[in-house]
């Protein structure tokens, strides 16, 4: 495998029977995550670019890495007895495939060497704010109530009801309620405003990772499709957005509660 | 049942208003409360006893959650009105105006001829995690605080796609904020009393791009209390009352990303058409307006969604001063607003009240004074702008 291609903050090699995806940084010679990345966020990728290439995913077996539930909400994927192995690597990559697992090294070349304190303190981070004894002052929002618009969240799927919207709601302005006519956004849009706001502006959500990032940058996107929404900008880069600017929207980790990573859409930035 | 002509006709007034001062207070909410009322019973003309009053409404988000539940039973059973039917109005910011709003419509149906409107918050006296939780509990929380966004964010979103839009820029912002530290820095009850120049507001710390700490109001301990009569027994009290012209409320999606437009307030415009016609005024006919600018954007949208500025001029009516105090025609926050005065997000609401009153009788400082005020405005909001409610008041009945 020797094509890579940037994908959804990533790079990907695919072959016909085999298809590698890794992070876009690293510590020394070691391919690490991004601030926001893990291995559920990058199958999601994964999975999606082969669906773009209308290349249909058929699953046999996932790794235990991967959040199943994130991946049916976020993809179009069967599972069925015979079909891909998705299997997480040792480094942040991971390969899908049929027979044997590939020998693949991400591409030097187009590797970003990562702060290694800012990785660390990322990490450290994580780690405790994934800790179930870490108890979010932030606002409550119950698993029960995350899981129920986990798909709208990560596929963007809205209703259409004259006109598109997303995300879905009871009933239109008029009263009528409003039918299952579900469709997905494309996830792609034009920023329309965004902020930065520094850690002490941050929800208490962030309070562990936002002083450690110096902020965190909020986009609001009207979507190609026309429903508006805002979102985290992916590793919550120091990239400045503008008005105007299109991105592209793609699944990444949010913020943990109750012991669980919560996933939803942020933000990347075209070139 | 009351005969019709007795729930249309019923005129509402107010003949006493009192409030705490705002800032980080020493007392507790029951203290506080207790402070703002008998600093409102102390206000009306003639003698008034707590137990003239029939009903309660107190507007508070119970930040906190030190007292969440029965809120307004604890609180009257302090200030000598037990066994009267009273109740916590929560909407966010707007929490009191729309405690307000309740009071005035129970005079207005006839169940009551003395009613109670107030509020409270005790903001500082939490840690600063719980402090930012309960900071974000009146946004949408599932959306919006997901993707990052408290209110600074949220204001700085609409503040951005504004200047994108319009002919305006941060300058305009930081005159605002210069204006309203200006008005009040001679007001007792005021939480920051100091002179702000242009250079210092301009050159804040930032809190969300585009906004600094010059464009934020504080967050603020306080109480208010208003005391609202029928016409028939307003003499009993005092000759010289405050009327209440009309009171209207809207409310509009709680998620900006829900509305066609992030640059206006629609439950503004909403509210102020009722509120006018209901007075029978237009926005030219406002002396004194006492708006919600928790931030300087929103003061900015006030003036262009009340009709103060044509749409899209709002930065022009900031940078000419349009709003400053006997120099423009309208005076636009003359207590200092949220942005000096202080955003005890309850107390809000019936503090800009007890502004309007005591402007319209000629009772603040004399430094501060507006001049010749005869209609008045309070316009309170809830969050981003889901609720709003606008009462306009008149020294004259009719």
């Amino acid at each position: 495998m020797k094509d890579f291609h940037p994908w959804h903050g990533y790079l990907v090699a695919s072959e016909e029977d085999c298809h590698y995806i890794c992070s876009t940084w690293q510590l020394g010679e070691q391919c690490v995550f991004g601030y926001d990345s893990d291995y559920t966020t990058m199958a999601v990728a994964l999975i999606k670019f082969l669906t773009a290439q209308e290349h249909p995913v058929i699953l046999k077996a996932i790794d235990e890495k991967i959040s199943i539930d994130v991946l049916a909400a976020s993809t179009e994927h069967e599972i069925a007895d015979s079909g891909y192995t998705l299997s997480c690597n040792s480094d942040a990559s991971l390969a899908m495939f049929l027979d044997d697992a590939p020998v693949v090294a991400p591409p030097a070349e187009a590797m970003k060497e990562i702060n290694p304190e800012t990785y660390s303190k990322i990490n450290h981070a994580w780690d405790e704010e994934s800790n179930e004894r870490n108890i979010s002052q932030g606002a409550y929002v119950s698993g029960q109530q995350y899981s129920e618009s986990l798909e709208s969240r990560l596929s963007l799927t809205a209703q259409n009801h004259d006109a598109l919207i997303w995300p879905q709601r009871q009933m239109d302005a008029d009263g009528v309620v409003i039918e299952d006519n579900i469709m997905r956004l494309k996830p792609t849009g034009t920023v329309t405003s965004w902020t930065k706001l520094s850690a002490a502006g941050a929800p208490s959500e962030f309070a562990i990772r936002a002083p450690i990032l110096g902020g965190i940058a909020t986009v609001m996107v009207q979507t190609t499709d026309g429903p508006n929404g805002v979102f985290l900008l992916v590793d919550d880069d120091t990239t400045t957005p503008e008005i105007g600017a299109s991105v592209d929207l793609v699944v990444r980790r949010l913020y943990a509660q109750e012991g669980s990573i919560r996933y939803g859409l942020k933000a990347i930035l075209k070139n | 049942m009351l005969p019709v002509n007795r729930l249309v006709m019923v005129d509402v007034a107010i003949i006493g208003a009192g409030q705490t001062k705002y800032g980080n207070h020493q007392l507790g909410m029951k203290g506080m409360w207790a402070e703002a009322a008998v600093n409102a019973f102390d206000s009306v003309d003639k003698d008034f006893q707590p137990n003239q009053i029939d009903e309660a409404y107190i507007g508070s988000v119970a930040f906190g959650g030190g007292q969440l539940g029965n809120t307004a039973a604890l609180l009257t059973e302090h200030t000598g009105m037990q066994g009267k039917p009273v109740r916590r109005v929560e909407n966010a910011c707007a929490s009191s105006g729309f405690a307000l709003r309740d009071a005035w419509m129970a005079i207005k149906s006839g169940q009551a001829d003395v009613v109670i409107a107030g509020g409270i918050e005790k903001m500082n006296d939490l840690t600063p995690e719980r402090k930012r939780f309960w900071l974000g509990v009146s946004g949408d929380t599932e959306w919006e605080r997901l993707a990052g966004l408290t209110f600074p964010g949220t204001y700085a979103l609409m503040a951005r796609r504004y200047f994108h839009e319009f002919d305006s820029t941060h300058d305009d912002l930081v005159n605002i904020s210069v204006k309203n530290h200006y008005h009040g820095l001679d007001n007792e009850v005021a939480h920051i009393r100091k002179d702000v120049s242009f250079d210092k507001a301009k050159s804040g710390f930032m809190v969300a791009d585009p906004l600094t700490l010059y464009d934020c109001c504080p967050t603020s301990d306080g109480a208010s209390c208003v005391i609202l009569a029928a016409d028939h027994v307003v003499s009993q009290f005092t000759e010289d009352p405050v009327w209440i012209k009309s009171s209207a409320a809207a409310s509009d999606y709680l998620a900006l990303h829900d509305r066609p437009s992030i640059t206006q307030l629609m439950a503004t415009q909403k509210a102020a058409k009722r509120a006018y016609s209901m007075a029978g005024i237009s926005a030219e006919d406002v002396d004194i307006a006492e708006v919600h600018d928790c931030f300087t954007i929103a003061e900015l949208f006030a003036t262009e969604d009340l009709g103060f500025t044509e749409r899209g001029t709002g930065g022009h009516f900031a940078r000419e001063n349009r709003g400053r105090r006997n120099e423009g025609t309208t005076c636009i926050n003359p207590s200092g607003g949220l942005k000096s005065k202080g955003h005890p997000l309850g107390a809000t609401g019936t503090g800009q009240t007890v502004e309007i009153f005591k402007q319209l009788r000629n009772e603040v400082e004399s430094t501060r004074q507006v001049r010749d005020a005869n209609i008045g405005l309070s316009h309170n909001v809830g969050g981003s702008g889901a609720t709003c409610s606008i009462h306009v008041y008149g020294r004259d009945r009719d």
